[in-house]
């Protein structure tokens, strides 16, 4: 373990290198560039925030409607994004995977930073809005680097847990796919935690986006603010998915290096 | 075993640079899933006799001093390339070990690192670097890998655009500007039309007379003589003679 962690930092620099790489391949032939990476989750809210103030009379969720819609939906877009990239994190570049010796978490590790990477691009469109609504944001903006790591492990984990899978049993990615879909209405992106009756919280905040989610709203959303609860059970959940994730990496990675 | 961008230890002096040990890999011909469930479940080493394992590459043992140039010989799926990657480290051996001392310049799958989006220049920055050429190194270097690959006009084109005369040209141009110390050749020498193909040897005589280690899969007994002075034979996943590189190639024509 500590030897794979030595192994890692080694492989730090080129992290840095490949997400770069990936940032600059995404927008290297488009017209509107980085701006697509909160333009998709701009028309996103915009398409939930007609529906739900226009065609339905909506009692979920806080005022301002898009930027509550936004907080939530540009962090779930980053684990949706990262989990469909997982099963294919070690196939997509399999001749560089098969070319360069590194230490082999690194292309686990990519998925999540250039996705994440994506996700800090967005951010500013969310200041946008709460400028546009002349929103301030409360103390809890302090814990948005928490709820970023919280994620970040979480994500990293998944990752690591994923990747060997992917290449070796092929339906990951449909499985994948179905339970990022589900997973969705399973968390509170359009609408929050405290619009869930309170005998289910319980459960349902064993769902690790749940306690992320809430704790980036508590910025700007403080009254809404369940407590530290759902938090914790997030932190803790996804610590134990970094410990399994590594450990079937570790396993599973000698196997998937020969079946790619 | 080092990793690219590892601090590199200069070699001491009569030490090997490879040191290749009862080496061995295991393949298996199931369906994929049917591998995952088995190695997830499995703890360590699985004994039981299985039709559906194969060893591409079995006890096979040696030691290569610095600075020697060896070539692997064997007929196709003798497990040359296999055991071109175990050294590279792209693959992880089910017995035995590998330990290499100092970095490796895998030439295997070269243009690998490179992606059709972007251009010539952006592509040999990449990929120099993650070979773990530093940045004021590859500023020194940039303008001889560029003439050195000829592509010239090209350079700020994508990749896309290339021809793959040009792709394993640039590829194998930022790979011989590495700076590590152990090059691992497989067929690359092949490609290129003919006068990139002398380049391409005059610079692999360069190298070597710079004192760099070299492995090189080859089918071409002209090359093989050329650049080696020992060769290895494999066969069928085992090694069965390690000399002189006359003395293989003659071995190896007269079984073939």
């Amino acid at each position: 373990m500590r030897q794979r962690l030595a192994d890692l930092r080694t492989g730090l620099p080129v992290l840095r290198l490949l997400v770069r790489r990936d940032v600059k391949v995404r927008y290297a032939d488009s017209v509107l560039g980085w701006l697509w990476s909160f333009l998709d989750p701009l028309l996103m809210s915009l398409v939930f925030y007609l529906v739900f103030t226009v065609i339905f009379r909506r009692d979920v969720g806080e005022d301002p409607y898009i930027l509550f819609l936004l907080t939530g939906l540009l962090a779930w877009n980053w684990t949706a994004s990262s989990l469909a990239d997982a099963p294919r994190a070690l196939t997509k570049d399999k001749q560089l995977v098969g070319a360069v010796r590194l230490p082999r978490e690194v292309w686990a590790l990519r998925t999540v930073c250039s996705r994440g990477t994506e996700y800090l691009f967005a951010l500013p469109v969310v200041v946008l809005f709460a400028v546009v609504f002349t929103h301030p944001p409360s103390l809890y903006v302090l814990a948005l680097p928490l709820a970023f790591g919280i994620q970040a492990v979480l994500l990293v984990g998944l990752s690591l847990l994923l990747s060997p899978v992917g290449v070796l049993v092929t339906d990951s990615t449909n499985i994948v796919a179905l339970v990022v879909r589900l997973g969705f209405y399973g968390s509170p992106v359009f609408y929050g935690l405290a619009d869930v009756p309170e005998a289910v919280r319980p459960f349902y905040a064993l769902n690790p986006m749940v306690g992320i989610i809430d704790l980036y709203r508590a910025a700007w959303f403080p009254e809404a603010f369940i407590g530290w609860g759902p938090v914790l059970t997030s932190a803790v959940i996804a610590l134990a998915v970094l410990v399994v994730g590594s450990a079937v990496f570790a396993r599973l990675e000698r196997p998937a290096l020969k079946e790619l | 075993m080092s990793a690219p961008g590892a601090v590199r230890r200069p070699i001491p002096p009569g030490a090997p640079a490879i040191v290749v040990d009862g080496l061995g890999i295991r393949f298996n011909r199931h369906r994929r899933r049917k591998i995952f469930l088995r190695e997830l479940l499995s703890r360590g080493e699985d004994t039981t006799p299985d039709r559906g394992r194969f060893w591409p590459l079995r006890d096979v043992s040696f030691t290569v001093a610095p600075g020697e140039a060896v070539g692997v010989v064997g007929v196709n799926g003798s497990g040359k390339s296999t055991l071109l990657k175990l050294i590279a480290g792209v693959l992880l051996p089910d017995e035995g070990s590998v330990a290499v001392n100092g970095g490796v310049a895998p030439l295997i799958e070269i243009t690998g690192g490179f992606v059709n989006e972007l251009t010539g220049r952006e592509n040999i920055r990449i990929v120099a670097a993650l070979h773990g050429l530093s940045r004021s190194q590859l500023a020194e270097r940039f303008d001889q890998i560029v003439d050195f690959s000829g592509v010239g006009d090209f350079l700020d084109t994508p990749f896309r655009h290339y021809s793959s005369g040009m792709r394993v040209r640039l590829a194998f141009s930022v790979m011989a500007h590495l700076d590590e110390p152990i090059l691992l050749v497989d067929e690359v020498l092949a490609v290129g039309d003919k006068a990139f193909r002398a380049r391409c040897h005059d610079k692999i005589d360069e190298l070597l007379a710079s004192g760099r280690t070299m492995f090189l899969v080859s089918h071409s007994d002209a090359d093989l003589k050329r650049f080696c002075t020992r060769a290895l034979l494999l066969e069928r996943g085992g090694l069965v003679l390690d000399g002189p590189v006359l003395d293989v190639i003659e071995r190896y024509t007269r079984g073939a």
